[in-house]
C-alpha cells in the first residue's frame, strides 16, 4: 500500500501502488441536466464495440433514470451499504474509500454481480421518487424527481480494478491516463469486476477475459472524441483532459468547468477513485440524494448552474457541447463568439454564444395565409 | 440494433430471454399506479390482462370468431408507475403487436419466441397489444395527398405538411379497461419479478433503498434540508 494524493478528497489515501499520474488525463464533462435519455450513444458504442459474441450483455456506455434505474441491479445502493454511512468535514472526506475499507486480505471493498443483475439494463426507467397525485403537476417546484444518469468507464486516477488484478493485466496509459484490459494477460479471474464501484468492467466467457470500455482510444489518438459524445443528441458531452488543482487552466474547457467553476464534479468521490468523468448535477433533485452521489460542492455547483444564462462565460463553453467532432483541449470566448481550439490555439470549431432564434409572423403576407407556429 | 432497442425499451427488457413467457429481448408493458396495482392485487412486474368494451373489443364479433380473439386479447407486464396518477393507466403505441403468426411462435416454439415461423414478424407482445383496447380511428383523408384538405389549426396552404394528412393516425387512443392478473412476474412464472424481490422498485423498497432515496449514506455536513 502506498499513500497518494487524491485532490477529490481533499487528502492523502491508500492505495495498492504508488501515485503515478499520467502525462495528460482523458476527462469529460456530461450535463445531466440535457440528457434525455434517448440511449443514442447507448447503441452508439454498442455498435462500434460490443457487437461480438459473448458481448451481448455488455453496455460500456449505459444512461439509467435515478434513482431507480440501476445497471446492473443496485450497483450503487448495493456498495453504499457495503461501506456504510461515511462523512465530509467541509471539502475533506472524513469518510473511509473502498481501499481503505477493504476487508484483511483483499485491496478493494467489492461485490460481484450475478449474471441476472445485468438483465434488465433500463429497470426504474423514468420511475420518479414521490407519488404524483391528481393536480400535482400543476404545482411547482415538482414534489417528484427523477434524472437520467449517463455512464462511462469513468477512467479514474486511481482504478480499483487496476489495483485489484492479481497478474497486472489492466493498465493505465502514460499520455492519455485511458485505463485498459491486457487482453492477452487477463485469465478472466473477475477481481476487477468484483472491485469497480461503477460496474464498467465485464466478463466475456467467449472469450474468458475481461473488457471495458476504451475511451475510444483510437479516436483520442486522432484528437477525435469517442462515438458516445459525437453522437449525442443533447449535445451534452464534452470530452478533454483535466488537470490536477495546482495546475488547472482557465482555457482548458474541462479545467474550467471543474477547477475554477467547479461545476462539474465526480461520480461517487467518497470511493476514492478519482474518477474522471465529471457530472453538471441535476439541478431539480434533492440535496441529500446528491451529496451521496457527488460530494459537498454539489450545492455550489447548482447554484452556479442556475446563473448560467447570466453568466457568459459559463454559458459559452456550454455552447461549445456537442459542436465539434475534435477534442478542444483549448477554448476562448470572444464577446458573443465562443472558440474551440487546439492544444497551440489553432481553431477547431466557432460557436455562438446564444443560438439565434427566428420567431416567423403567424401571417404570411406573401401567400395570404396564417400559419402555426409551435412554440 | 433493433433488439438494443428493445431490450432498452422499458425495464423488462432482456437480451438473453431468460424467462420464455417474453414474446421478444423486450416486451410491451402497461404503467400503473402503485397503489391502483395494490388494490387489483398485482405486483410490480405480473402479466395482466388488459380487457375493453366487450361489445366492439378486442374486435366486433370476437365471441365468435376464436381463431382470431385467440392472438387479439391484450397480456402484458405491469409496471409500478408512482408517475401516473390513482385511475390512469398509460401504454406506449410504437411496438409491435402480437399477430396470428407471432402468437403461433410464441405458443409452439420451445423457447417462447412470439415470431412467425413464415415471415420471421417478431411482436412484443405474447398477445394482443395496445390496439386491443381502443378503437381504430381512421382519418377521412389518411395519407391521400390528392384529396380536398381540410383548414386546421389555421393552417390552410394547399400543399406541404398538414397534421390532418400526415400525423400517425389511428392507435394512441384512451379508453376505460379492466386489468386482471394473469402470472407472477418472477422467471417462468415463479414468485415475483427479481427487481421487486430485491426491493430495487417504487413500494417495494429495502431498508438499503429508502436510505439510499433519503441520500442517507452521506453527511456532507451542509444539513440535510433540499
Amino acid at each position: 500500500m502506498a499513500l497518494v494524493r487524491n485532490w477529490q478528497l481533499g487528502r492523502d489515501m491508500s492505495y495498492w501502488y504508488p501515485e503515478a499520474r499520467p502525462t495528460r488525463q482523458f476527462a469529460a464533462v456530461f450535463d445531466i441536466n440535457k440528457c434525455i435519455a434517448c440511449q443514442t450513444c447507448t447503441l452508439a458504442c454498442k455498435t462500434t464495440w460490443t457487437s461480438g459474441r459473448g458481448q451481448e450483455y455488455m453496455l460500456w456506455n449505459n444512461v439509467e433514470s435515478k434513482p431507480y434505474g440501476f445497471y446492473p441491479l443496485a450497483w450503487d445502493v448495493r456498495l453504499l451499504d457495503m461501506l456504510g454511512a461515511q462523512r465530509w468535514e467541509g471539502s475533506r472526506y472524513a469518510g473511509r474509500t473502498l481501499f481503505e475499507a477493504a476487508p484483511a486480505g483483499e485491496r478493494v471493498l467489492g461485490w460481484r454481480p450475478d449474471d441476472l443483475d445485468y438483465a434488465h439494463p433500463n429497470v426504474g426507467e423514468d420511475d420518479c421518487f414521490g407519488r404524483i397525485d391528481r393536480g400535482a403537476a400543476l404545482s411547482l417546484p415538482h414534489a417528484a424527481w427523477f434524472f437520467y444518469l449517463a455512464r462511462i468507464c469513468n477512467h479514474c486516477t486511481y482504478p480499483a480494478c487496476l489495483a485489484s488484478c492479481p497478474r497486472g493485466s489492466i493498465y493505465k496509459r502514460p499520455e492519455d491516463g485511458i485505463v485498459l484490459v491486457d487482453q492477452g494477460r487477463c485469465r478472466g479471474y473477475r477481481e476487477c469486476v468484483k472491485a469497480c464501484p461503477y460496474k464498467k468492467v465485464f466478463f466475456n466467457p467467449s472469450t474468458g477475459t475481461s473488457e471495458k470500455c476504451i475511451a475510444c482510444y483510437p479516436k483520442i489518438e486522432q484528437g477525435e472524441q469517442p462515438q458516445c459524445f459525437v453522437n449525442c443528441i443533447g449535445k451534452i458531452r464534452l470530452a478533454g483532459f483535466v488537470s490536477v488543482p495546482e495546475k488547472a487552466r482557465p482555457d482548458n474547457p474541462i479545467d474550467y468547468l471543474v477547477h475554477v467553476r467547479k461545476v462539474a464534479l465526480p461520480l461517487f468521490p467518497q470511493f476514492g477513485l478519482e474518477p474522471n468523468v465529471y457530472y453538471i448535477p441535476p439541478v431539480h433533485v434533492p440535496l441529500p440524494y446528491l451529496e451521496q452521489l457527488f460530494g459537498p460542492a454539489v450545492k455550489g455547483a447548482v447554484e452556479t448552474y442556475r446563473r448560467a444564462p447570466e453568466d457568459a462565460d459559463l454559458a459559452g463553453l456550454l455552447a461549445l457541447f456537442g459542436s465539434s467532432q475534435q477534442v478542444m483541449p483549448r477554448w476562448k470566448r470572444l464577446g458573443d463568439t465562443v472558440l474551440g481550439l487546439s492544444e497551440d490555439g489553432r481553431e477547431l470549431v466557432r460557436v455562438p454564444l446564444r443560438e439565434p432564434v427566428y420567431v416567423r409572423a403567424a401571417l404570411d403576407s406573401v401567400r395570404g395565409v396564417v400559419r402555426t407556429n409551435v412554440p | 440494433m433493433t433488439d438494443q432497442i428493445a431490450v432498452l425499451f422499458g425495464p423488462f427488457g432482456d437480451i438473453y430471454r431468460r424467462d420464455r413467457r417474453s414474446p421478444w429481448v423486450g416486451e410491451g408493458y402497461v404503467d400503473i399506479n402503485p397503489d391502483d396495482a395494490r388494490e387489483l392485487g398485482i405486483d410490480d412486474g405480473d402479466y395482466v390482462w388488459i380487457d375493453s368494451d366487450p361489445s366492439d373489443r378486442p374486435f366486433r364479433g370476437w365471441q365468435k370468431d376464436r381463431k382470431n380473439a385467440a392472438f387479439s386479447r391484450l397480456l402484458c407486464r405491469a409496471r409500478y408507475y408512482p408517475g401516473t396518477p390513482r385511475g390512469v393507466t398509460r401504454m406506449w403505441f410504437n411496438m409491435y403487436g402480437a399477430t396470428p403468426g407471432s402468437h403461433e411462435g410464441h405458443t409452439t416454439r420451445p423457447d417462447g419466441l412470439a415470431r412467425n415461423p413464415r415471415t420471421g414478424y417478431q411482436a412484443m407482445f405474447r398477445s394482443g397489444s395496445h390496439q386491443s383496447a381502443t378503437r381504430g380511428w381512421l382519418k377521412p383523408t389518411w395519407m391521400t395527398d390528392s384529396l380536398v384538405r381540410k383548414g386546421l389549426f389555421g393552417q390552410e396552404i394547399g400543399k406541404g405538411f398538414l397534421p390532418d394528412v400526415h400525423c400517425p393516425t389511428g392507435a394512441p387512443r384512451e379508453s376505460i379497461v379492466r386489468i386482471t392478473r394473469a402470472e407472477p412476474g418472477g422467471l417462468e412464472g415463479k414468485g415475483r419479478w427479481r427487481p421487486v424481490e430485491l426491493g430495487l422498485r417504487p413500494r417495494y423498497e429495502s431498508e438499503a433503498m429508502r436510505r439510499y432515496l433519503a441520500g442517507g449514506f452521506i453527511d456532507a455536513g451542509t444539513g440535510k434540508e433540499g
